[in-house]
């Protein structure tokens, strides 16, 4: 009985399945080049990168945090792996010189949000600025170009057919699926989300679990900006700007609870491949990207409004069985 | 001369999930008169006074009269309608309006703000209690007296008969408060009728004319303040019905495992000295603000006091963290379940688990859920928790049900000390006698038990020892089964001095 229960699927899984497929099919009905293995590969050749961020932003939201740097954190990186690449030094190096900054750069928010307690909302607005300030600054706002041929493996070989990408971000999704069900750590950032006080006087230890939460979310970002370094050849700071809003989106859609304390990654890749597919539609049936932007939000409002009613419901329904 | 009653209330009831909290209460009120109610905590106060200003209803079957005419109060506005007006502790007033418009609000009609009308209800409303202030001040800007006397106004400009206070002079000075009986006595005169909440029996003495008692949710009496004197009253809240057995017979020479030396915390608790044995029961009490609480987190490493030292099994050690606490094998069950205790919207398997999770694992460093599994199955089975349910969602269980989960938290750490506040504080009372008897087995098995409680039956049923704070003092210790129990409830309530 116990082991029927874990198998089905919650509300919010059947409800993102559903738009996932409704997706698809509409797809298929509106160009028949959609449900092409080229198309496929295309797309997972590109959404990997929102891909990691999300993952990465679903770790802070599950805190109950929220991480709006993610995205200049990312555009930082890749500049200094670009500037890094561009010196002539090893590849290796360059990507740990990136990693090295992602890291002080998680660090930096879980200072502001863990040590200092602002709120992460307002902490990670400030780092949003000062990441993009500090990317300018190194690249003088130019674009670099010039990233060494071997870097190009990152963003542009395939294994067995799939983009290297594609693997990076399965790889990553089913770790961080993993130490979310079953590490200590996993059970301590959802039990923060819900309620970190009730948490630390269980004995978690809020302040080292928060700092490696920003610093995870901050080091995929990293990842992400030197995968796209690698695919379009060139580091500005402006990489990931855009990324922030559909990484939200993505990670809410998914059925990550924006307060914390519930969700996963998995809703959130799912999330970025239906934004991600959306785009793709509209691309191949030539409709503008006007229309891109108004598709997606429909979408992520029907989702939610949708989980909350079904959640009212459910508290009314448990009100009238407790009189 | 006897006034005319008013407002009559009988047959209250009012059932929460799993607990009563008011089981037939009654409650008649005068014209004119200050009445007092008073309980311990728990007792029902709240919930009664909430029920009179339609914040929440009663079960069905109550009574109400006003005026001998049969009425309900189903929302604020109906009972503002029918002139009562209720201060909660929190004033419920906007600290970014100025003063004249927060006696004002609620009130514009159409919209549209008549300025002078504002002011001019303001000042009358602050005349008539002969208060002065600049009404156009922003109330946050005020002392907490000051925006209290803002709610008072602001309550008897919409033409109050009745104004219900809760805890008015908690956060008053001494002559804050001498103020404000000034201002209770002026609207007597005015016949407007006052309902105020006390845990302070000087406070009781010198202003009402009434006495209303609950406990545990029950009405207990209602007498003239001339009828009675302090004792009797005390006797009333506390209730005579105990019988104080000695419940632990055996005597305690056993081995000291804490003492705490002249800790000290600033605006907490002040020069805090105790020792606590293997196997025994040690009360703390005192009336709510008497620093119990604050003391207790102390020894988890919550709230680190400046200065004293606090030895564990002789040896001086620092309890800054939680996590040094718990590795002192010291553990806590916070009063506030919902907050504190216990993650409501986690599993009752993840929550009796999270202390421990580290100890869980199996040979790769996964939570193994087989570990978990039986080691929450055999608390749920030792603590008879209902229902048995690992998987349910802590939020979904009773109260009482809900801190034998908190406890089990705990004792999956096996602690030597074990401090639990207000172990049965908004519990039923089947699973309050099985909390009681957990705590003795407990304490007879070797745990030395800490307890805050603020349940005199409690106390005298379950510890050995007593220590009485009052002001973040120790103000009297004593044993339970050779110490004067009205003395030490005379000491906790009316202080040194008059007992």
């Amino acid at each position: 009985m116990e082991k029927m229960k874990k198998l089905r699927p919650s509300l919010n899984g059947i409800v993102l399945l559903a738009a996932f497929l409704g997706i698809v099919v509409i797809g298929t009905v509106a160009s028949r080049n959609f449900l092409t293995i080229r198309n496929i590969l295309s797309i997972f050749q590109q959404m990997p990168e929102m891909g990691i961020m999300a993952i990465g932003l679903t770790i802070v939201i599950i805190t109950g945090g929220n991480d709006l740097s993610s995205g200049t954190t990312m555009g930082l990186c890749a500049v200094i792996s670009g500037l890094c690449l561009t010196s002539g030094m090893p590849i290796a190096l360059a990507v740990l010189v990136s990693l090295a900054a992602a890291v002080l750069c998680g660090c930096l928010n879980a200072v502001l949000v863990a040590v200092i307690g602002i709120p992460p909302m307002i902490a990670t607005l400030g780092t949003q600025m000062f990441f993009y300030g500090a990317a300018l600054v190194l690249s003088k706002g130019n674009s670099i170009s010039n990233i060494p041929r071997e870097f190009y493996f990152l963003g542009q070989n395939k294994i067995a057919g799939i983009p290297l990408q594609a693997i990076i971000l399965v790889l990553l999704t089913v770790i961080l699926a993993v130490v979310l069900k079953k590490r200590v750590f996993g059970k301590h950032l959802i039990a923060i989300g819900n309620n970190s006080k009730a948490s630390a006087y269980s004995g978690v230890q809020t302040e080292r679990v928060l700092f490696a939460a920003y610093i995870i979310c901050s080091v995929l970002c990293c990842i992400a900006g030197n995968i796209q370094v690698s695919r379009v050849a060139t580091a500005r700071a402006d990489m990931g700007y855009s990324f922030l809003m559909p990484c939200i989106s993505a990670v809410v859609l998914g059925g990550t609870s924006i307060d914390g304390g519930i969700g996963g990654v998995g809703g959130t890749v799912v999330g970025v491949i239906i934004f991600a597919m959306i785009s793709n539609i509209m691309n191949l049936a030539g409709i503008s990207s006007f229309w891109q932007q108004l598709a997606t939000g429909s979408i992520l409002i029907l989702v939610v409004v949708f989980n909350k009613i079904t959640e009212n419901h459910k508290l009314q329904r448990r009100k009238k069985e407790s009189n | 001369m006897e006034k005319h009653v008013f407002l009559e209330m009988s047959n209250i009831s009012m059932t929460f999930p799993g607990v009563k909290a008011l089981d037939q209460v009654s409650l008649n009120i005068r014209e004119g008169e200050v009445h007092a109610l008073m309980g311990e905590n728990g007792a029902g106060k709240s919930t009664l006074i909430k029920i009179i200003s339609g914040v929440q209803q009663p079960d069905p079957g109550a009574k109400i009269l006003l005026d001998g005419k049969e009425v309900e109060f189903p929302s604020v506005h109906a009972s503002i309608q029918s002139g009562i007006n209720a201060i909660h502790q929190d004033l419920s007033l906007f600290p970014n309006l100025t003063v004249a418009e927060n006696i004002y609000l609620g009130r514009s009609k159409k919209g549209k703000i008549d300025w002078k009308e504002c002011d001019n209800i303001a000042l009358e409303a602050l005349e008539r209690l002969s208060v002065q202030m600049d009404i156009h001040e922003l109330l946050g800007n005020l002392s907490v007296a000051k925006q209290q006397l803002v709610a008072i106004a602001r309550a008897i400009s919409l033409s109050s008969r009745l104004l219900i206070m809760d805890e008015p002079t908690a956060a008053l000075s001494f002559s804050e408060v001498r103020m404000l009986y000034e201002i209770i006595r002026k609207l007597k005169k005015e016949n407007i009728a006052i309902l105020f909440i006390s845990h302070k029996l000087d406070e009781v003495f010198e202003v009402s004319d009434r006495v209303t008692v609950l406990k545990d949710g029950k009405y207990v009496g209602c007498k003239n303040i001339e009828e009675l004197d302090e004792s009797m009253l005390v006797q009333m809240m506390v209730g005579r019905s105990v019988s104080y057995e000695a419940l632990n017979q055996e005597s305690h020479a056993s081995e000291k495992i804490l003492e705490v030396k002249n800790i000290s915390r600033e605006g907490n608790f002040k020069d805090i000295s105790f020792s606590l044995h293997k196997g025994e029961i040690l009360a703390f009490t005192g009336l709510v603000g008497a620093g119990r609480s604050e003391t207790v987190k102390a020894l988890f490493g919550l709230n680190p006091p400046d200065e004293g030292e606090i030895f564990i099994h002789g040896k001086k050690v620092e309890l800054k963290k939680v996590s040094q606490a718990m590795r002192h094998k010291i553990a806590f069950i916070p009063e506030d379940r919902h907050q504190e205790g216990l993650i409501l919207n986690m599993s009752m398997r993840d929550n009796i688990t999270l202390p421990v999770l580290s100890e869980l694992l199996d040979r790769l460093g996964f939570t193994n859920g087989k570990k978990t599994e039986s080691l929450s199955e055999e608390y749920v089975k030792t603590l008879n928790i209902r229902p048995g349910q690992i998987e349910k969602m802590a939020k979904n269980f009773s109260g009482g049900n809900q801190q034998k989960i908190a406890v089990a938290k705990w004792l999956v750490t096996k602690p030597d000390i074990l401090i639990i506040d207000e172990p049965t504080h908004g519990v039923d009372i089947a699973s309050k006698t099985e909390i009681h008897k957990l705590l003795k087995s407990l304490a007879k098995q070797g745990m030395a038990i800490i307890m805050v409680s603020s349940e005199w039956q409690e106390v005298f049923a379950l510890s050995d020892r007593v220590i009485v704070m009052r002001h973040g003092r120790i103000v009297h210790e004593d044993s339970t089964k050779t110490g004067d129990q009205n003395l030490m409830m005379e000491k906790a309530i009316l202080g040194e001095g008059k007992a």
